[in-house]
Order: C-alpha cells, then sequence, then structure tokens
C-alpha cells in the first residue's frame, strides 16, 4: 500500500514459511531435549528402581552383577549421559523388567492395536459430534439444541471408565451382544464396545466446538451479507458459515488424532486390550526406566510434531493467515 | 455504466470537494431541479417501523416510529447520530433484524406496493438481491474471509438468473472491472484481506448492483474508509442511481455525505424520525431544533468562529427507558414543559416537508416558533 513497502523486496509467501518451518524445527528438537531430561531426572529421583523388587532376596554379589547388567551402579549424572546418547542414535534401550522388549519391538506389537482402536474413536466421535453440534446450533433455541448441550455436558463430565464399565455391562453383559473383554485383530466385534466407550468424550467435546464456532460464525456480517444476496439459508449455511467454523475445529484435529493414537489407559484396562497406553503406565509403576523414556520421548515428539502440523493447517484453511506473516499484496 | 470508473477518476483527481465541505448552497443548487416527487408511485414505504431488542438488561426500542418513503429513482438519506436507530431501519427494509431483535406487529414495510411481512423464505430470496440488495459499513466483515472475491460477487448472480458458476463468475469480473477496480481478473482470484479498504467496498458495491436491484440501501459505506476514497464511492454510488435508475437509501452521520447524494432526507434521533423533507429544504429552513443541532455541526469552508466546532450537549435518552415526550426535550434549548410530556405531532411545511415539534403547534409561544439554524442554544452566534 505504502511506497515504502514497494521499495523493499519483501520475501514471498514461500521464503516465509521455510524460515518459519526451520525455526519451529530447532525449537522442537530444544522442547523435546527439555522433556527427555525432565523425565529422567524425576525418575531418578523417585525412591527405588525396577530391580529392587527383584534383587531384593538375592545375595549382594548377584544384585551388584544385575545392577551392573542393567548400568544401574554408575552415577546419576552417567547413565543421563548414556541414555541422552542413546536417544540421539535411536536407541532407548533394553527394557529392565522384561527381558529382550525394546520400543521399537513392543510399537510394533501394541502400536498398531491402541492406534486401531484410537482411529475407529476418533471417526466415530469426531464424526457424531460434529454432526449433532451443527444440528443443535442450526435449530438454535429447540428442544433438540438443549438435550445435544445436555448429553455433552453429561458425558464430558462423567470419567471414560464410568462409561465403559457401564456399556460393558449393559451390552457385553446383560445383552451378550459383544464379547466383554479381549481383542482379536481380525474380529471387528471385539472392538465396538470400546470403540464406543472412548468416543463418548470426543463426541462431546466436537459437539460443543462445533456448536460454538459455528455460533461465533452466525452473527457475522458476511453471513448476514450472503443472506442479502439471496442466498437460501441451506446456501449460506454450506457456503459460508460451514467452512468458516471449520477453522478452529479443523485445529483441533489433529492434537485429537495424536492423543488417540497412544491409546488410552482407562479403555485398554478395562477391556484387556493389549495396547500401548496399558504397558506404558505399567511401565511407569515398574520404574523401567528405559521404556518410559522411550515412550515420553516418543509420545512427546508426536505432539509436538502434530502442533506443527496445525500451525501448518491453520495456513492453509484460512487464508488471512497465508499472508499474515508475509507481504499484504498492495 | 461502464464510464463509473472514469467518473471515480475524475472524482479522485479533485474535481469536486471533499464530503464534508458540501455546502448547503450546493445541495439546493443539485437538487432545485429535483422531479416532483409526488407524481411518482412510491417504491418503498415504511409507515410506523418499531424495531425491539430484548436483552438481559431490558428491551432496547431500537426504532419507536420511523415513517418515510422513496420513489423509485430517488435516493434518501436517514441521518442521525450513532445509536438512533438508522442502521436497524437499514436492516429492517432488507429484513436483516436478526434474533434477539424484533420487528413489531403494527410495523408496515411495503416495497412496490408489497408488504414484506407476508414474505415467505422463497420471496425473501428473490426479494434479497434482485429487488433490493445492502451495502454494508465494514466491507471487511461483510465479505466471507475464506471465499475468493469473485465468487463472491458471482453469487447472486447464479443464484438470480440461473446461469452457470462459470458465466456468473466471468459476469462478476465485468462488474469488478464497471466499479473501478484495475486487474479485475487478477483481483476476482484474490480473498477480501488482500484488496484494499476502498476496493474491498467497491467489491461489496459490486455484488449488491449485480443484478440490478430497483433499491439499494447503503449503510454508512464511507465511514470506514479515507476522504479521499469516500468520494469515489459516493460518486459511483451516485452514477449508479442516476444511469441505472436504482433508488438508494443512504444510512449515515455526515450530512455532507447527505448534501452530495440525497433528494430526501429524514432525521432520526432516539428511535424516532423527527423530521423529512427534500435535503435541499430541510438544510435551507431545518424545522427541528435537532436538525438544526446538526446543521450547525456541521463544519463550514470560510466560517469566522475561529474554526472551533459546535456539538449538542447532552447524549441521547436510553432506548430501554424512553422518555414519554419528544426524545429531544432533554438537550433541546426550546423545550418547553409540553415537550417532556407528549409526543409531538408532524407539521407539515409543504412540499413533503414535516417535522415532528412542539415548537409548531399553533399554541406555542411565537418567537420560539421560527428555529433558525445557528440559534440552537440561543446563544444569537449565527454561523
Amino acid at each position: 500500500m505504502r511506497p515504502v513497502a514497494r521499495c523493499r523486496r519483501l520475501p514471498g509467501e514461500g521464503d516465509v514459511l521455510i524460515t518459519y518451518a526451520i525455526k519451529r524445527f530447532i525449537m522442537m528438537l530444544a522442547t523435546l531435549f527439555v522433556v527427555a531430561s525432565m523425565t529422567f531426572f524425576l525418575l531418578a529421583a523417585v525412591p527405588g528402581d525396577a530391580l529392587t523388587e527383584r534383587t531384593a532376596r538375592l545375595p549382594e554379589d548377584v544384585a551388584a552383577r544385575i545392577y551392573e547388567r542393567y548400568g544401574l551402579d554408575k552415577p546419576v549424572f552417567e547413565r543421563y549421559l548414556i541414555t541422552m546418547n542413546g536417544i540421539l542414535h535411536g536407541d532407548f534401550g533394553e527394557s529392565i523388567v522384561h527381558q529382550g522388549q525394546t520400543i521399537p519391538k513392543v510399537l510394533a506389537e501394541k502400536g498398531p492395536v491402541s492406534a486401531q482402536l484410537g482411529i475407529q474413536q476418533v471417526i466415530v466421535g469426531v464424526g457424531v459430534g460434529l454432526i449433532l453440534g451443527v444440528i443443535a446450533q442450526l435449530r438454535h433455541g429447540t428442544w433438540i439444541d438443549y438435550l445435544t448441550i445436555t448429553v455433552s455436558i453429561l458425558l464430558v463430565s462423567v470419567p471414560t471408565m464410568v462409561f465403559a464399565l457401564l456399556i460393558q455391562q449393559v451390552f457385553a453383559g446383560n445383552l451378550g451382544l459383544f464379547p466383554v473383554i479381549g481383542w482379536d485383530a481380525g474380529d471387528l466385534s471385539y472392538s465396538v464396545l470400546p470403540t464406543l466407550a472412548g468416543s463418548f468424550a470426543y463426541i462431546a467435546s466436537y459437539a460443543r466446538l462445533a456448536k460454538a464456532s459455528l455460533a461465533d460464525v452466525t452473527g457475522q456480517d458476511y453471513v448476514l451479507a450472503a443472506e442479502a444476496r439471496g442466498l437460501s439459508s441451506r446456501q449460506v449455511v454450506v457456503r459460508h458459515m460451514l467452512r468458516n467454523a471449520a477453522i478452529p475445529v479443523v485445529t483441533q484435529l489433529p492434537m485429537t488424532v495424536a492423543m488417540c493414537l497412544t491409546g488410552s489407559f482407562f479403555i485398554e484396562s478395562i477391556f484387556s486390550i493389549p495396547g500401548v497406553g496399558q504397558y506404558y503406565v505399567q511401565a511407569v509403576s515398574d520404574r523401567d526406566v528405559t521404556m518410559v523414556m522411550g515412550f515420553t520421548v516418543i509420545i512427546a515428539a508426536l505432539y509436538i510434531v502434530t502442533i506443527f502440523v496445525t500451525d501448518i493447517l491453520y495456513h492453509i484453511v484460512d487464508p488471512r493467515i497465508r499472508l499474515a506473516t508475509g507481504s499484504a499484496s498492495e | 455504466m461502464a464510464d463509473i470508473a472514469n467518473a471515480s477518476e475524475r472524482a479522485a483527481a479533485g474535481h469536486r470537494q471533499p464530503a464534508v465541505d458540501a455546502t448547503r448552497a450546493s445541495a439546493q443548487q443539485r437538487w432545485a431541479a429535483a422531479p416532483d416527487r409526488a407524481s411518482a408511485q412510491p417504491l418503498l414505504e415504511v409507515e410506523d417501523l418499531r424495531v425491539d431488542f430484548s436483552t438481559y438488561a431490558g428491551v432496547v426500542h431500537a426504532v419507536r416510529g420511523a415513517s418515510f418513503s422513496l420513489a423509485a429513482g430517488g435516493s434518501l438519506a436517514i441521518v442521525g447520530e450513532s445509536g438512533c436507530g438508522k442502521s436497524v431501519t437499514a436492516k429492517a427494509v432488507m429484513g436483516l433484524v436478526k434474533e434477539p431483535g424484533q420487528i413489531e406487529a403494527g410495523s408496515r414495510i411495503l416495497f412496490d406496493g408489497e408488504d414484506t411481512s407476508g414474505f415467505d423464505a422463497k420471496r425473501w430470496q428473490r426479494y434479497h438481491g434482485s429487488d433490493a440488495a445492502i451495502v454494508f459499513q465494514e466491507a471487511l466483515s461483510a465479505l466471507d474471509p475464506t471465499m475468493r472475491v469473485g465468487k463472491q460477487i458471482a453469487e447472486p448472480i447464479w443464484v438470480h438468473e440461473k446461469v452457470s458458476k462459470k458465466e456468473a463468475l466471468a459476469r462478476a469480473i465485468e462488474l469488478l472491472r464497471e466499479v473501478g477496480i484495475p486487474e479485475p481478473e487478477k483481483r476476482a482470484r484474490q480473498f477480501p484481506h488482500e484488496l484494499s479498504g476502498g476496493m474491498r467496498q467497491r467489491a461489496m458495491i459490486a455484488s449488491a448492483i449485480a443484478c440490478e436491484p430497483r433499491l439499494l440501501v447503503c449503510d454508512e459505506p464511507t465511514t470506514a474508509l479515507d476522504v479521499s476514497i469516500q468520494d469515489q464511492i459516493l460518486e459511483m454510488i451516485r452514477r449508479i442511481r442516476d444511469e441505472r435508475g436504482t433508488a438508494v437509501i443512504m444510512i449515515t452521520h455526515d450530512m455532507g455525505v447527505v448534501a452530495d447524494i440525497a433528494q430526501d432526507i429524514a432525521v432520526m434521533y432516539a428511535g424516532l424520525v423527527v423530521e423529512r423533507g427534500r435535503t435541499a429544504d430541510v438544510f435551507e429552513r431545518p424545522r427541528h431544533p435537532y436538525t438544526a443541532a446538526l446543521l450547525a455541526a456541521m463544519p463550514e469552508m470560510g466560517s469566522a468562529s475561529g474554526g472551533r466546532l459546535r456539538s449538542i450537549p447532552g447524549a441521547p435518552p436510553d432506548l430501554i427507558n424512553p422518555p414519554k415526550g419528544c426524545p429531544f426535550a432533554a438537550r433541546c434549548a426550546h423545550a418547553m414543559p409540553v415537550c417532556a410530556a407528549y409526543r409531538p405531532a408532524w407539521t407539515d411545511f409543504g412540499d413533503g416537508h414535516e417535522a415532528a415539534c412542539w415548537l409548531h403547534d399553533p399554541r406555542a409561544p411565537q418567537e420560539a416558533a421560527t428555529i433558525q439554524e445557528g440559534e440552537v442554544h440561543g446563544d444569537g452566534d449565527n454561523a
């Protein structure tokens, strides 16, 4: 707009994004380093270790040899350096509790189970949630609206495990429609109840998010302007309201997907599903340092990458952000 | 039509005074030869329009009785300060009053003789865009930030004229050219935030006139723009009126804009129309003390009064509990006991010039009945 801006060569859209991406990548590495270090020292600060129980009744020299085998005899700082060095090379080490288990092995075995369950939960939860939220807002002030909001608040307030136990009792116990517990990769009927139980929280939060975003958009001038051009109310919703209301939803979605992949401890425990979530929590209570470090760093990395992807998505969905960091066109 | 752009350029080159400097004299000259409006069948008639908004604080009576009419091809300015109900009136005319607002029973808005309260959804869709269109004050918020400008301008075309979206887009680009946007093909592919304020307002106008509506409601279309752009936009709206015969309602608080564009004027205060008539008549002899005060508050070129702007002391009344009588009584230098107690009746001064003020009642003291502009506060300092 101003002549000053014309004289100076403004960075193009691509340059801005690349610089931004590089900066963000360095920040990501720093964040991961802090997360890994904090996890390590917190675990070291906890009294007792993975071998305390196992070596309690063993002769001193045998116990010492076991400690030596896992490197737990070394001073904390040396162990820290060894661990960090290993992580840097992608080697998290062997499980202290379960002999021969490593992070890649556990992930290959349990990861797909948790991921499949999580993705099913997200598809059902987010899908139903968005539809309910949109309907509630479009029927604003009617019984459908109030019912949706009441149910959402209920689903958000009641813990997942309560619902999990409830539907386990009703659908598996009383009605016998589905298996009570267990998992079979080839048989989807095992996944129905855990999917349902896990999707409630998503239904609730996405119904509320969709309703709120749509309500925000409803009062905007451009919606009124669209109506003033002669568009039918359906056309106004489809062409103008939904796309604008989608912005907060799209930015929330990657985080939800990241969360679902890591598995839910409660759901996996209640339905005896051999997933990552259950294993991770068990590793913490076992003080299985190598496994906890591994999972924590991987999950942290997943979240950090997700936040990064979200930012990039933001740029794609909202054209205003595309240029906000760089040149205004005039 | 194609040279709206040229006209705008001429205006930009400074052939005309800036809007704020338009004097009463120029308004008089311009509209002295205005067609006799009594002969034309009114395109729009608004009778006793009342709009209420239910809020937590109480019911806000935003519009409490607005009556005016507008001939086909004519132009009417609705003037008043912020919160007087002029924008709500514009939205009511467009049928765009939304919850929690409500047009009260007894209000009548007739478009071409047809009562809009009887419109169903289908009729409203036809009304919007092809009978009447609106230009909003803030084009940035009135354009969808996620949709390319060309697509938005094409919307009314394919909705109303059943042409393909591709053809509608081609016509949208033509419209952008007509409203004086350079490189229309490129601009059509851009998003609203990529256009300057003036261009966005031009794009809004292009979208509004796309289907040649008979009524164009402009809700303070120039308030958010800087003065030189304001002038170009006004020039364009005037040309649309003159060349397409589109009737224009101009909502504004700027008397300079009124003088520039409107043949007729309706002055609103606290939800009521207090004076209406031909712009030239009202500017020459305002009959309501509020109109006189508004005109006196207008900056004038070459005035000897040391360049200090006049203002109207006091603030408009609360519209949750509006005053029983004349709403301006509390700020009026000529207020009489009757003003606070009863709402004044209309007095007709001929040729459609009417004012709702007790001073024109035969029983009012005679010296007070002659309201001259500049005497609003009785300070005798004539402009």
